[in-house]
């Protein structure tokens, strides 16, 4: 059998190596190749695609991961549940960001040809990892009649946008790493104002990317896992968070950079984004972390992407202390350069926080050969710490005057009072976050909007919604569990949940046994749900398929347990404006596509932020 | 001394108390908030009043329910210990399934769990449903499944 998905990778590898040494020796040519690499990697991807529809049991990749009784839909996307097809998919989002930077790029020639060859070098090291340790296209050496079957958890839409979307996020960050390396090595350092404005889009949509990814995965596990939170705090999942953090660090301090002209900063966050993404692509693949939803530990696998990062980091390091005397540092601060410093400052100190948390655990194993993990309240307490201040310090960015400010804290105040006649909060720190956030709105609204700077503003409304959601969940969940015959009813605060039947029903791939619930509230019957329990005959497996009723003050999150003597437990769970996360995660990543839309270019806003700073000192 | 070095002198001894407040947070909130993880013959001389994991293997033929409490007899193949849940069981929880339970011992060495977590990777298939697969073995593979 010649495998063409095989071949099309040693191509692609080939490819890679010519790119890079025809950009080093600044050819034209390196354009060609990069589109040449993306067609190599989308046919690669349509094969394995392909060999998933068909169920070719040929390939070791379909005999584990898929059966010929899953619908389709779920076919495709099982491609990129398990970990070769995930890196077949990662390589592919490679290139086709570094395809779409050859189109769109605005540097002069020849930056962009080193910025191509930097990337197929990046494309060789990712191919590298697929080629020795996981090959989708690896022929199976026994031949089983079926599949193993797919994960029932992952057969969701879901999943099926989530690590795209995720994964075009990590390899946007990869542009950003290029530009500043490849600035880095050209003498005199390549560093101007231009570059800045160019590299905007580049930081900003892979930084949206991962936004957006990071929200879908969390409204999946919410829907999902049948347990009903939004964040477990799980080292696989705060990997994201870590780099999305970083990305973050990265996009402001682009402001920074843009109104002192000094670029250490924004050198040093762009580098540390990407690393921070490759190390964190080691510890989830290697196995080594300790997580609820971890790949197979797989030490061989672990050592040659830990080889990669090692690839990666060194050089770059290196080259950056070594360029570091040569980059310009000025040491004019006005106030608002110096809240984003501080802000970026206090995001450092939550990324090393994450850090810590994702990293101790394996310490304590490999030193002292202790099984630990780190509960969620550490995070909670120690980030705490950090976000109220940094709400406060951004909101005192966007506020003009010492009235505005103290105006703005008024309203936050106020706002909080209303809460709180309206339903008792207790946690202190739940109570300074809503403060914190309602501020941070004020004030944005006070300037963003005359400055008509929207982009801003939806980002930054984004994250204190998200806040402000945040906060009021965890102030106001409640669960219960109870145990339900057919006809009786369970009563929390005002809602009776009677249920009404349990029935059977069977699918192609799934047999399901569903309740059916009466909602009512004051009498009023306020809609049905039905959860249900799946037995996916393939793979062996329940899930539990949560229901949830919608309303303004939140949502009734209902899953259902054991059947025994005709009494079904029901787990009912109040998440009071969960919503509000998804919403606030929605209108951050919606910044991205006004950005596009608006062409905002970075120098608008702080040129208006200068003019605001100056008019502010002459009113003082 | 001059002014400037008293100003330099503040600020380094600020951010330093400033550094030390910070670590202190982070080192007490990081012990405070661990939880180990122990296997059922590894339970002696626990601290009661700490969250702990244990993790094992479900014993055939001991679930037994009551309404919404659930009592299981969770194995190592050297020890057993009894562990109470009250609520909804993970959807892979089944005997001799690898289960993880979050909870406190109490003084009659009974493990009050409240949170249940059944293991799984990403090679999917449920180990404990190939009947040949013998209980030792699976015990054996504790340690790497926790």
């Amino acid at each position: 059998m010649i495998n063409i998905g095989n071949t099309s990778l040693y191509i692609f590898a080939l490819s890679c190596i010519t790119g890079s040494i025809l950009g080093l020796r600044e050819s034209k040519k390196t354009y060609i190749y990069s589109a040449f690499q993306f067609g190599l990697s989308t046919f690669a991807l349509l094969k394995l695609i392909n060999i998933h529809i068909n169920t070719d049991y040929r390939f070791l990749n379909v005999l584990e991961n898929s059966h010929e009784l899953i619908p389709a839909l779920y076919k495709i996307t099982g491609i990129w549940a398990n970990h070769e097809g995930s890196m077949l998919l990662l390589l592919w989002s490679f290139s086709l960001v570094t395809f779409i930077f050859s189109c769109c790029s605005k540097f002069d020639q020849k930056t962009t040809i080193r910025i191509l060859a930097i990337q197929s070098l990046i494309l060789l090291l990712i191919l590298s990892i697929i080629l020795i340790t996981s090959n989708p296209f690896q022929a199976s050496e026994t031949l089983l009649p079926s599949g193993r079957g797919f994960n029932p958890l992952l057969q969701d839409v879901g999943l099926a946008i989530h690590p795209p979307i995720l994964y075009f996020g990590y390899a946007g960050l990869s542009i950003p790493f290029s530009i500043v390396i490849a600035s880095l090595t050209q003498t005199p350092i390549a560093f101007n104002k231009d570059y800045l404005s160019y590299s905007y889009s580049w930081i900003f949509s892979p930084w949206a990317f991962l936004c957006a990814g990071i929200g879908l995965g969390s409204w999946w596990a919410y829907r999902e896992l049948g347990w009903g939170g939004f964040w477990f705090w799980d080292p696989v999942e705060n990997i994201p968070l870590l780099v999305w953090f970083a990305s973050t660090i990265s996009l402001h301090s682009l402001q920074i950079a843009r109104n002192t002209n000094s670029y250490t900063t924004f050198v040093a966050a762009n580098l540390l984004t990407f690393i921070l993404s490759i190390f964190g692509m080691f510890l989830v693949r290697s196995g080594i972390l300790n997580s609820v939803h971890s790949f197979a530990f797989a030490p061989e696998r672990g050592k040659i992407i830990f080889l990669v990062f090692c690839v990666i980091t060194i050089p770059s390091i290196a080259l950056f202390i070594k360029r570091y005397p040569l980059l310009k540092k000025t040491r004019k601060l006005n106030f608002r350069i110096l809240a984003i410093l501080s802000n970026n400052i206090l995001l450092s100190i939550a990324c090393a926080i994450i850090l810590l948390g994702i990293l101790y655990p394996v310490f304590q194993n490999l030193i002292f050969s202790k099984e630990i993990s780190v509960e969620e309240s550490f995070y909670k307490n120690t980030l705490s710490f950090i976000s109220i201040p940094m709400l406060y310090i951004a909101g005192l960015y966007s506020s003009k005057t010492t009235k505005r400010i103290l105006v703005n804290l008024f309203l936050g105040a106020a706002s909080l009072l209303c809460i709180y006649l309206l339903s008792y909060i207790e946690s202190i720190t739940a109570l300074l976050h809503i403060h914190a956030a309602i501020f941070l709105v004020a004030s944005l609204i006070n300037t963003a909007i005359p400055n008509k700077n929207y982009t801003m503003l939806l980002g930054h409304l984004g994250f204190a919604i998200v806040i402000i959601g945040a906060s009021l969940y965890y102030s106001y969940q409640t669960n219960d569990v109870t145990s339900l015959q057919e006809g009786e009813s369970y009563n929390i605060s005002g809602t009776s949940i009677t249920l009404r039947k349990i029935t059977y029903a069977k699918q192609d791939n799934y047999l399901s046994r569903v309740a059916i619930l009466d909602v009512k509230r004051n009498g009023l019957s306020i809609g049905v749900i039905k959860p249900e329990i799946r037995f996916y005959p393939i793979e062996k497996t329940f899930t539990i398929e949560s229901a949830v009723l919608h309303s303004l003050t939140g949502d009734l999150y209902v899953t259902l347990g054991e059947l025994d003597k005709k009494k079904i437990v029901v787990e009912i769970q109040f998440k009071p404006f969960i919503y509000l996360i998804w919403l606030g995660i929605f209108i951050t990543s919606l910044s991205f596509i006004l950005h596009i839309v608006k062409k905002h270019a970075p120098t608008q806003i702080s040129s208006k932020a200068k003019l605001l700073s100056t008019r502010h000192r002459k009113t003082r | 001394m001059n002014n400037r070095k008293i100003k330099r002198a503040l600020t380094v001894s600020a951010l330093i108390s400033f550094v030390a407040i910070g670590i202190w947070i982070l080192a007490t909130n990081l012990n405070q908030n661990i939880t180990f993880f122990y296997t059922p013959s590894e339970l002696q001389n626990i601290d009661m009043h700490h969250n702990i994991r244990i993790g094992g293997i479900v014993r055939p033929n001991s679930i037994k329910k009551n309404g919404v409490t659930v009592s299981f007899v969770m194995t190592d193949c050297i020890k057993d210990i009894t562990v109470y849940y009250k609520g909804v069981l993970p959807s892979l929880f089944r005997e001799k399934q690898g289960i993880v339970a979050l909870g406190k011992l109490d003084s009659a060495n009974i493990f009050q769990a409240t949170q249940l977590l059944a293991k799984h990777d990403e090679n999917y298939s449920p180990k404990g449903l190939e009947k040949n697969i013998s209980e030792e073995s699976l015990c054996k593979s504790i340690k790497y499944k926790s």
